[in-house]
């Protein structure tokens, strides 16, 4: 029953999620994992459904909240939109993932600057 | 690091929950809708869309878990669940249940009794007192073997140390007589004006002691009474302040009741029941002497102190004992050389007395927890039993998706629920076991009442039972939980292959709980067997038909010369009596609980190293006779050896031997270092009895004649043909005739002075008595539980026997063959260890041969018979059934 896809790692999920919230300010899950997937040019394919429990924990952590209102066909859903709580831990989490991104760089390609 | 608004939110998630699972239901029902609205654009069927929004979506009920989890309160979701399952579970299997809770809660039941009692006397502070601060002064020497009170001057010098103490009291206890006409005998103290101040007792009603109530001797006959006197004696009367009541005869007024329970420092029998000033000791102690005030030898002043703020016990105890002399006079005896020393309140026994009693305890404390082992065992027995039966339930749970921890974690819940069900119980029958063993051993209610639960025992037995759960749930958790899925869902119910994987460990629980039972049956059996030999041991006297009495003449205000036509007219008139043979007078019972020490030299060997301790008693003539010890040489005290003739003795067999060897010592002279005491002759000797208690090491003893060292403190002895009830009546008879007056102090006959010098060791027996028919009965359940229980998962395997021929008879043999091999084996294993382990312990059991073979014997044959009827039954059933319905 195991995905056999690519799997998000937990953490960049979170960083996703909040990115999308910061660049569209109000969204609902749909739109959330729609965005991710359209960004992501389904380079990181989710499974749906984790979704929500990211979201959840992330409305107990504070960085977002919920607020109920109607889509354009009428439905109920809830929107998301980010905290200021929530905004400095995308900084963080950004801050974070470019270090370590830059340091996966390097290692790979270890060329420019020094010596071998 | 979770902050506090995280907490709240989380809170707030709590309370909301079954709105926030409804929302969250609502969103992933749109995400699933939405998502397949989406499939249908791309040009997918109604039906493809909607499948296809599933598959991408992943598991809505996996999905949902995760959501709650990161609530934060799926730990207790879960444990509400677990319970929830748990109490349906036990409750389908109710007879189950309550074998389990039953086994367990008698294991449990004797630990929490047997620690109520540990507690009570070497743990709790007694009732009443405030113990923080408070200490014991006790005097100890290298050469002693415990800690004795202290003697009156070193009384009086660590009271005037106000630096150290804020609050210095003493007592010393007395039994007395109280009330007029017949009066009844009872315990009192004397005590020092603050004691109840120093101990921090609030008196119910009235006042505790002025100072100057306890400054001039006899003058303030004043007396703080116990709330059970009160209550009993004088039916709780509101106004028994100022009333007069008589102790020994004299009148004292009453100043105050002590709150309920309390009853002095030392859980003894009975309790104190009367308190009056020290001052008034000349009233209430028959014997005192007026040396015990200045005499640093003498030890008789229980002394406790309440140490002054900021001083620990180790400054005091540094200063205390560097008190040795005090203006000039010695405080602590100088041979042997003894120190002052500190001790802190705790339980309710003299510091000394403590260490030994808990030593004892402390041993005795194997057996119940031996039980709770064999308690402990059954249950895990029952619950792997029950573990087979549930293996089909628990499979499928595995398959339906929980883990293999979860379903561990199920069952340990429920153990814990039964450990809880069984200790609650288990301290209902900690209170009826400790009214049997008191009933058995006949210990005095006043003291039961002591061995009440309190928040230490409760948290202990609490404790017990948690590690009880532990112990008996995890291994069957484990092994429930084990099984491969597949085979178990498709096999119904278990069959002859089930594997010699299971037999084994069977097996080994069987033979473990025999080893066990056979250890515990051992080792009870050993205490039991040596406190009943030191019930029985001879005390060197003969215990039918006797009676005593004590009275003092000097409280009811006689004259030397009165008090001998008093003694005089006693033993004629007494003699005349038609039930007394024969009757004498002593100044010290043996076992009568008092002893008086001296040392003797010999003509030539007069230095201080020569001299030897002996205990010594005054007799009148006949004493020997009325007793029956019998004289082993020389002559008994006559009318003749009078205070004019040439002074006499007679000494016990173990100083005769100790000081002549075989040599005849009729016609040697020793001398007594007491006061006054002449040379005297050895015209007798004695053989040793006991003197101080049943189980002692022989000791030396001198007796001189009363004629020659007269005393107005006196037991008379008495003898008769019939029974020493009517002797006693007799020797009462005979006293109210010559003093109506007259103060007895103590009355028994013979035979309760020796039962009342074994109470403890009595109490024992009846608490291993009892607790060894649990062990025995437990021990049988056990072993039947677990042998039938496998008999009958083999009868599948009975049957096929019975298809290829086997006649029932021989079927039957094969099972008993069986069990019996495993019961073997375990009696072996248990007999080894149960003989080291009495090895370990015959240093603390008196008269014992550690080869004391009947209790292997008993073991061996009760665990054996339990066995083979166990195997025997289920057998003989499954062999008369014909065996195409036991295969099908």
């Amino acid at each position: 029953m195991r995905p056999t896809r690519d799997e998000i790692p937990p953490g960049t999920l979170d960083m996703l999620v909040l990115r999308m919230l910061a660049r569209h300010g109000e969204l609902h899950g749909f739109q959330i994992a729609d965005a991710i997937q359209r960004v992501s040019d389904d380079v990181l394919r989710v499974e749906e459904g984790s979704l929500y429990p990211a979201l959840q924990r992330m409305l107990v952590k504070g960085w977002i909240s919920g607020e109920w209102g109607r889509t354009d066909e009428n439905r109920r859903a809830r929107y998301y939109r980010l905290t200021s709580a929530g905004r400095r831990q995308l900084e963080r989490e950004v801050e974070s993932y470019e270090r370590i991104a830059e340091a996966i760089a390097r290692i790979l390609h270890p060329a420019e600057g020094t010596e071998s | 690091m979770i902050k506090i608004s995280e907490w709240w939110r989380r809170f707030m998630f709590l309370l909301r929950r079954d709105r926030l699972s409804a929302e969250l239901d609502e969103e992933l029902r749109l995400h699933l809708e939405l998502r397949a609205a989406a499939n249908r654009r791309l040009g997918m069927t109604a039906e493809e869309a909607r499948l296809a929004a599933r598959r991408t979506f992943g598991n809505p009920v996996v999905l949902r878990e995760t959501s709650r989890e990161s609530w934060g309160w799926l730990p207790i979701d879960r444990l509400l669940q677990d319970l929830r399952y748990g109490t349906r579970q036990l409750r389908r299997h109710r007879s189950w249940t309550a074998a389990v809770i039953i086994t367990l809660a008698l294991g449990i039941g004797a630990n929490t009794a047997l620690l109520s009692a540990l507690n009570a006397i070497i743990f709790r502070a007694p009732t009443g007192i405030r113990a923080d601060g408070l200490v014991w002064l006790t005097l100890s020497s290298e050469q002693w073997s415990r800690p004795r009170s202290l003697s009156y001057p070193a009384y009086l010098v660590s009271r005037d140390r106000r630096d150290l103490f804020s609050g210095v009291a003493a007592y010393h206890e007395v039994a007395i007589a109280l009330g007029d006409g017949a009066p009844e005998r009872a315990r009192g103290a004397v005590v020092s004006a603050n004691y109840f101040d120093v101990l921090g007792v609030r008196l119910i009603a009235g006042r505790s002691f002025h100072p100057d109530e306890d400054v001039v001797p006899g003058a303030k006959p004043v007396a703080v009474i116990s709330h059970a006197l009160w209550i009993r004696r004088y039916a709780g009367d509101p106004a028994i302040i100022n009333r007069t009541i008589a102790i020994n005869g004299h009148p004292f007024v009453v100043a105050g009741v002590a709150p309920p329970g309390f009853g002095g420092l030392e859980i003894d029998e009975p309790l104190p029941s009367v308190w009056v000033p020290m001052a008034m000791i000349g009233q209430v102690l028959p014997d005192f002497d007026r040396t015990w005030l200045t005499e640093p030898a003498t030890s008789w002043v229980r002394t406790l102190a309440r140490l002054a703020p900021d001083i620990s016990i180790e400054r005091a105890e540094t200063a205390v004992r560097a008190m040795t002399w005090a203006t000039g006079v010695a405080v602590v005896p100088a041979r042997p050389p003894a120190t002052l020393h500190v001790a802190t309140v705790a339980g309710s026994v003299f510091p000394g007395e403590r260490e030994e009693i808990a030593q004892v305890l402390g041993l005795l404390m194997i057996v119940p927890a031996l039980v709770l082992v064999v308690a402990g065992a059954n249950a895990a027995n029952l619950l792997l039993a029950r573990g087979v039966d549930r293996r089909r339930e628990l499979a499928l749970r595995r398959a339906l998706g929980a883990s293999r921890a979860r379903i561990i974690r199920q069952l340990l819940v429920e153990s814990l629920m039964l450990a809880i069900g069984a200790g609650t119980v288990g301290i209902v029958l900690a209170r009826a076991l400790t009214a049997i063993i008191g009933w058995a051993g006949q210990v005095p209610a006043a003291i039961l009442d002591e061995f009440r639960l309190d928040g230490t025992v409760l948290a202990a037995t609490l404790l017990v039972s948690l590690a009880a759960a532990l112990f008996f749930g995890v291994v069957p958790a484990f092994v429930a939980s084990r099984p491969a899925l597949a085979p178990t869902l498709k096999e119904e119910g278990v069959t002859v292959a089930v594997g010699r994987r299971r037999h084994r460990l069977r097996n080994i629980l069987v033979v473990g709980q025999v080893t066990v039972s056979v250890v515990l049956i051992v080792v009870a059996g050993l205490f039991l067997g040596s406190m009943t030999k030191a019930l029985r041991v001879d005390p060197g006297f003969e215990a039918r038909n006797g009676a005593t009495m004590s009275f003092d003449l000097a409280l009811q205000g006689y004259a030397p010369p009165a008090r001998d036509i008093f003694i005089r007219d006693l033993l004629e008139r007494t003699r005349a009596m038609p039930p007394i043979e024969s009757s004498a007078l002593i100044t010290a019972l043996p076992l009568g609980g008092r002893m008086f020490g001296t040392a003797l030299v010999r003509p030539g060997a007069e230095a201080e190293e020569d001299e030897v301790f002996v205990f010594r008693a005054a007799v009148s003539p006949a004493y020997f006779d009325t007793m029956k010890i019998f004289l082993t040489r020389g002559r008994d005290f006559s009318p003749l050896d009078t205070r004019t003739s040439p002074p006499v003795v007679i000494v016990n067999e173990t100083l005769a031997r100790r000081l002549w060897a075989d040599a005849n010592p009729i016609g040697q002279r020793i001398r007594l270092l007491d006061p006054g005491e002449p040379w005297r002759e050895i015209v007798g000797v004695a053989r040793t009895t006991r003197y101080d208690d049943l189980t002692e090491s022989p000791r030396s003893y001198v007796y001189v004649p009363l004629s020659q060292a007269p005393s107005p403190s006196l037991t008379i002895v008495a003898r008769g043909r019939a029974g020493s009830a009517a002797v006693q009546s007799a020797l009462e008879a005979v006293i109210r005739s010559l003093d109506p007056q007259m103060p007895i102090v103590e009355a028994h006959t013979f035979e309760q002075v020796i039962s009342r010098s074994v109470d403890k060791q009595r109490a024992a027996s009846a608490l291993l008595a009892v607790l060894g028919g649990l062990a025995l009965l437990l021990a049988g359940l056990g072993i039947y539980g677990a042998m039938s229980h496998a008999t009958i998962l083999r009868v599948k395997e009975i049957g096929i026997r019975m298809a290829l021929g086997a006649r029932p008879p021989s079927v039957r043999w094969l099972f008993v063959r069986e069990a019996l091999t495993l019961c073997l084996v375990g009696v072996a294993i248990g007999a080894a260890a149960a003989a080291v382990i009495s090895t370990l312990i015959s240093g603390f059991l008196f008269g014992l041969t550690p080869g004391d073979a009947v209790m292997f014997l008993l073991a061996a044959v009760v665990m054996c018979v339990a066995a083979a009827v166990a195997a025997y039954l289920p057998a003989r059933r499954a062999s008369r059934v014909d065996p195409a319905v036991v295969l099908k």
